[in-house]
């Protein structure tokens, strides 16, 4: 049991970050924690299919956006991730254990004009994605 | 009877002021990515007030949801326990019915429940609040940040990693003398933090559209959308990096509408431009790195600056879409790997006789053509360059050479890995070497191209000024 302990205070230190995060329940704030390697990092138009190390993760404030919409960034083998506060536009989020919460979702895309719209499931566009 | 007139009158008219007052042009916000989620903080306080700056923490020092107040200024909090600290903090209304939410300056201190802010906030009895903590992106009020901005104020950003949740874009003014600063810093305010040492500021597809008057200092910034960061005119990027990642074609770095200064800072734009104004502007641009783009400037009509920058690798390093540019170009660094199709300097765009070009000390090598313009009539001036590796150094006959044009090994430290430094060939050869009318010691050695050798060694790197 102590060897354990011992473990787990080293490593979890090392990988674990924590941000306070107000609720509508919680106005105040509830205590995240969240996985270092992933979370505030900026992953713009990479995929991470390879990634054998996110069942499980809770990722805070990073930026998966991609160019083009439904996007598989990440391995369908996971079971369980959490997003918090993340940019997801036009990635791939199909499994019912892909948990988000306050992230970007929506769908872009490039058309002639040479802006991005907000297109519907179908594709078509929207409106502008950067005008208001 | 007169006297309740007087003090009705009295009476009114303070409350007009009161509705009519306006946070303080003194307020300075901090942004950390540490704070509490989604810009809840208060983040801001006023410089020189009487309290204590509770902004450079994590958490709010107050927070409650028992705001009340009465269309007046008077803020009453039951549960809270208010010191004489809180004057100069600002409070964050975030809910309530009938409150106004948004950003309000504590003005004064009445007891431990009861505060003045600098406006009325409505009139309500349960709003949620927050008083001091730093602010942090998420949720959905970044915008109405910068949209409450006033003349005159900074906003720090603490080293870390902003991911945006929405697009910024606001209408708000700086002024001439009181311009509009977004600044980062790594340890202490001020402290001019370089390369990856500055805050990112992660917009994915989101833009950053800032209007007149805006500082962008020390901020290393990133996005794919059509253009990353627009600032309207007079507006300064200094010390920072603006990256647009996108593969779509005609993608912008960073935009401006006019009247614009870059200095030592980076850009590039995978697929479009670094740096782009097709308006006609003042551009000026001193000792950037502008690389890896299709084209790294492109300007419009009016006067440009360009000196002691360095073009790696664009297609175009420098470009025009106006038909009347003038520019000055001295003592850039025009590097391309590949001749095929790339061009140091196309000013095609202008017509012929109208365009106004001076081009001085630069280094331009490696490129199909070092320079494309109008026909000769034109008005340049070009000499004291050096010329080296290109297919064409100038297209046809767009222009004639100067007496004092070297065509060298530039003998480039390691041109691959961005380090132009300079070998012995392009050593004190710039112009000018003696000065007309002055002492006959006062001689000035200066090598060609961006990068000046350090003789015989050391000196210091004057990374950013802090004038700004």
């Amino acid at each position: 049991m102590k060897t354990i302990i011992f473990l787990l205070l080293l490593v979890l230190p090392c990988f674990a970050g924590e941000i306070s995060y107000p609720t509508a329940e919680n106005p105040l704030g509830e205590k995240v924690i969240f996985d270092d390697k992933y979370s505030q990092k900026d992953f713009t138009g990479k995929a991470l299919l390879d990634a054998t190390d996110l069942e499980g993760k809770v990722i805070y404030g990073s930026c998966f956006s991609q160019e083009e919409p439904n996007t598989r960034v990440f391995s369908e083998t996971i079971k369980k991730i959490t997003f918090i506060n993340c940019n997801l536009m036009n990635v791939r989020l199909n499994k019912p254990g892909w948990i988000t919460i306050g992230c970007q979702e929506t769908k872009f895309k490039a058309h002639a004009d040479g802006k991005d719209w907000i297109v519907d499931d179908n594709l078509m566009p929207m409106r502008k994605l950067n005008e208001e | 009877m007169k006297n309740r007139i007087i003090l009705a009158l009295l009476g009114v008219s303070l409350m007009a002021s009161n509705c009519l007052a306006a946070m303080s042009a003194s307020i300075v916000w901090e942004w950390r990515d540490s704070a509490t989620a989604n810009m809840v903080n208060g983040g801001g306080f006023k410089t020189g007030a009487s309290g204590t700056d509770y902004s450079l923490q994590n958490a709010a020092q107050w927070t409650a949801s028992d705001g009340t107040s009465t269309a007046s200024t008077t803020f009453i909090s039951l549960t809270s326990t208010f010191t004489s600290a809180i004057v100069g903090n600002v409070l964050h209304i975030t809910a309530g019915t009938g409150a106004t939410v948004g950003w309000y300056e504590v003005t004064g201190y009445t007891d431990a429940n009861t505060i003045t802010l600098d406006r009325v906030s409505g009139t309500y009895t349960a709003a949620t609040f927050y008083v001091g903590g730093a602010l942090n992106v998420g949720g959905s009020l970044e915008d109405s940040f910068f949209e409450q901005l006033i003349a005159g104020q900074i906003v720090y950003f603490k080293t870390g990693s902003f991911t945006t949740s929405q697009a910024i874009n606001t209408a708000v003014d700086g002024t001439y003398a009181l311009l509009i600063k977004l600044e980062g810093y790594q340890t202490t305010r001020g402290d001019n933090p370089t390369g990856a040492n500055r805050p990112d500021l992660i917009l994915g597809a989101n833009g950053l559209t800032l209007d007149d008057y805006w500082v962008l200092k020390n901020l290393d910034i990133t996005g794919t959308s059509s253009t990353v960061v627009r600032q309207d005119v007079n507006g300064i990027v200094h010390n920072c990096k603006i990256t647009n990642t996108s593969g779509t074609a005609n993608r912008v770095a960073h935009a401006h509408g006019g009247n614009f200064w870059y200095s030592k800072s980076e850009f590039s734009s995978t697929s479009g431009y670094g740096i782009d104004t097709a308006a006609s502007s003042t551009i000026m641009v001193y000792g950037c790195y502008i690389h890896d783009s299709t084209v790294g400037v492109r300007y419009g009509n009016d006067n440009a600056f360009f000196a002691l920058n360095i073009f790696d690798t664009c297609t175009t390093g420098l470009s025009s879409s106006g038909v009347s540019p003038r520019a000055v170009i001295i003592n850039n660094t025009f590097y391309s790997s590949t001749v095929t199709g790339t061009k140091a300097i196309s000013l095609t765009s202008a017509t012929s006789g109208v365009l106004s070009l001076q081009l001085f000390n630069n280094i331009i090598t490696g490129f199909g053509t070092g320079y494309d313009g109008p026909s000769q009539g034109t008005n340049y001036n070009s000499d004291y360059n050096n010329w080296s590796g290109n297919t064409n150094d100038i297209d046809g006959t767009d222009m004639v050479k100067g007496s004092n044009e070297t065509a060298l090994d530039p003998g480039f430290t390691d041109a691959a890995n961005a380090d132009f430094r300079v070998g012995a060939n392009m050593k004190a050869t710039a112009f000018p070497g003696t000065f007309p009318g002055a002492g006959a010691s006062c001689i000035g050695y200066l090598d060609q191209g961006a990068v000046q050798r350090v003789e015989p060694a050391g000196g210091t790197t004057n990374d950013v000024f802090g004038i700004m």
